[in-house]
């Protein structure tokens, strides 16, 4: 819309920084698009994004912001995006972004990332799993065992 | 890609561990992986032991242990663990197929039962074993989607059936020993908007089938049974996709009724060859012709029309009263037929496009390798013939995409994509797959010729589908 003025929010994450983004970017977020529903139609909204801090945010907003000007025509063009911004995040980012899109629900990009994580688990064994999240084995040997023995026929 | 650097991230963000994801996250990541793998993730730690029995979306099949032995035990086994300790907010949709290979296990009511308890919202039942399902399914206030499916028995539907919610039913090899029984499952389900009776038998005693709704949008009657001369009356106002597929069109009166508007018709008829000699022999293959010609009269708005084989040969024998007996479709964008290699359909194809000048997408495909005598050229003696619409001249200027599939070179296959060439003068995309089981010096020589035949249109490129990519007409 030529000459219209774009309508901005200001979004304020955890750690204090402020991101300035248009208002139908920061909709791709349903947690800010009711914000906006509840609180009216005023000039300057200011929102707080909790639990958020300002790189993953940022990150986020990239998202957004791709996806607010994707139309339909483009379906193929935002896949390879999508899967080139998903690539390029480490674990780290990935854990953050899951945690940011499930409390601003962002499903696209919760379902990108859940996505990924899966693709990284897939195919791999328990321990292999363990390794490279990290993790520690809690179970003792007899209740790993009963475990298996419950699940028996998934591992012949 | 927008401006943000990637580069400081990695500064300011501290460590974070997979564990610290809520749950949700957790399961929505565990549910999309393969069966086998989410349940291996069972053993990472205590946190992941339940996660993969969250999910609520479930799609199950005993072929997953082909080869195994005891295969459907084990099966079993799985499909009550996940079911009986479901650790989420209960399972949404469930998809199972299953075959018990006659253990006589009896398990399968006892699932669903519990499901429906649980709320399930849709369930498709592919079961081989014949059972007798809980009262509770045909009452379940939560299911939007029901497929029942049973090879070994039929399906038996109580009289007093009431599933308010529900908007899809799939009913595959459904017995009905009463009219009334039908009706009274279609007063049971106000909501619905999709049907799909698929092998499903009216007992002989039914002379009219009456299928009403008042909110009905997409009827499909695939391969169904019923008595010779039952008449089937479709009464539904908001029909907006209709398709029929089997045996019977001919036999069987079908009455449409308030059936408008409708947005796409497939129109498959599959006719004996004997039973279809029986009836030229005795004049009365254009009562076929006449009753296609009728069912599609009331579809005013369609927008997508596919004729199989049979109808084209139907249409072949009164093309012209059909061309006089059927409305204009003013939103027709779309003909798809399949056609056999001879003289005649060639010419009822054209004829169709001729008949049909706003169509925008074209395609046709070949149906090579049939039994039936009638297929080809010299099984057609003696048949009648339909005018050679391919030797007028018409210039098609809406036509814009064409299609042709199984393309195998015959004469009367090369006067087809000739003509359409020849008069698409608006033609842009051209896409030709040719027959399976052709040498490479036979399709090289096709090729060549294809791209010497003289255009129309300026604008048209023409490509070849590659050899084993699915031709779309077929998947039905």
């Amino acid at each position: 819309m030529v000459g219209v003025k774009k309508k901005m929010v200001t979004l304020v994450s955890s750690d204090g920084v402020e991101f300035v983004v248009e208002k139908r970017v920061a909709e791709q977020s349903l947690f800010i698009k009711n914000a906006l529903n509840e609180g009216g139609v005023e000039e300057k909204v200011m929102i707080p994004i909790p639990k958020v801090t300002s790189d993953t945010l940022s990150s986020v907003l990239e998202y957004c912001e791709k996806h607010a000007s994707a139309t339909e025509f483009q379906e193929n063009e935002i896949e390879e995006w999508d899967k080139e911004y998903i690539e390029k995040a480490d674990l780290d980012l990935l854990y953050y972004l899951l945690q940011a899109s499930y409390s601003m629900s962002i499903m696209g990009l919760m379902e990108l990332g859940a996505k990924k994580v899966a693709s990284l688990i897939r195919g791999k064994s328990p321990q292999e799993i363990r390794e490279l999240f990290n993790i520690k084995n809690d179970f003792t040997p007899e209740q790993e065992e009963e475990i298996r023995r419950e699940m028996q026929w998934n591992y012949e | 890609m927008s401006g943000v650097s990637s580069s400081l991230r990695p500064l300011k963000r501290t460590r974070i561990h997979v564990n610290n994801l809520p749950d949700h996250i957790l399961s929505e990541i565990v549910g999309r992986l393969p069966l086998k793998s989410a349940v291996r993730t069972g053993l990472i730690s205590k946190r992941w032991e339940k996660l993969w029995r969250a999910n609520t979306d479930w799609s199950l099949s005993v072929e997953m242990f082909a080869g195994k032995i005891d295969k459907a035990a084990k099966f079993e086994q799985l499909v009550s663990q996940i079911i009986f300790l479901h650790e989420g907010p209960g399972i949404k949709v469930f998809k199972v197929h299953y075959d018990c290979y006659f253990r006589r296990s009896n398990m399968a009511p006892i699932w669903v039962e519990f499901l429906v308890k649980r709320g399930i919202r849709i369930l498709h039942l592919d079961i081989r074993e014949a059972m007798k399902f809980p009262m509770a399914l045909f009452t379940c206030p939560t299911l939007v989607e029901l497929r029942l499916c049973f090879y070994y028995d039929f399906v038996k539907l109580p009289s007093n059936v009431s599933l308010v919610n529900l908007t899809t039913m799939l009913l595959e090899h459904a017995r009905f020993i009463t009219a009334d029984r039908f009706q009274k499952l279609m007063e049971g389900c106000p909501k619905l908007i999709i049907l799909h009776l698929c092998g499903c038998v009216f007992t002989a005693n039914i002379d009219l089938l009456t299928i009403t709704h008042p909110i009905l949008r997409d009827l499909q009657i695939d391969r169904c049974h019923w008595k010779e001369g039952m008449t089937l009356r479709i009464s539904t106002p908001h029909l907006e996709f209709f398709k029929f597929k089997g045996l019977g069109l001919i036999s069987n009166n079908i009455e449409l009724i308030n059936a408008s508007p409708s947005y796409g018709a497939i129109l498959e008829p599959e006719e004996y060859y004997d039973t279809y000699r029986a009836w030229r022999s005795v004049g009365r293959a254009e009562e076929l012709g006449f009753l296609i010609a009728m069912i599609m009269q009331i579809m005013s708005n369609l927008r997508v029309l596919r004729f199989n084989t049979w109808c084209i040969e139907w249409l072949s024998t009164l093309l012209e009263v059909f061309a006089d007996a059927t409305i204009e479709y003013p939103l027709l964008m779309r003909l798809v037929m399949s056609i056999w290699p001879n003289k005649h359909h060639a010419y009822v194809a054209v004829g169709l496009l001729k008949m049909y000048p706003q169509v925008e997408e074209l395609a046709i495909e070949t149906i090579h390798n049939t039994h039936i005598p009638i297929a080809y050229n010299q099984g057609r003696v003696g048949y009648a013939n339909p005018p050679n619409f391919l030797s007028t001249e018409c210039h098609h200027v809406k036509l814009r995409i064409v299609k042709i599939y199984s393309y195998g070179g015959t004469a009367d296959e090369k006067n087809v994509v000739k003509y359409l060439l020849k008069s698409g003068v608006a033609i842009k995309e051209f896409e030709v797959k040719f027959a399976d089981r052709m040498t490479n010096e036979t399709r090289q020589k096709l090729t060549e010729e294809l791209l010497q035949y003289p255009r129309a249109s300026p604008a048209l490129e023409m490509s070849f589908r590659p050899l084993l990519s699915p031709c779309p007409i077929c998947i039905s």
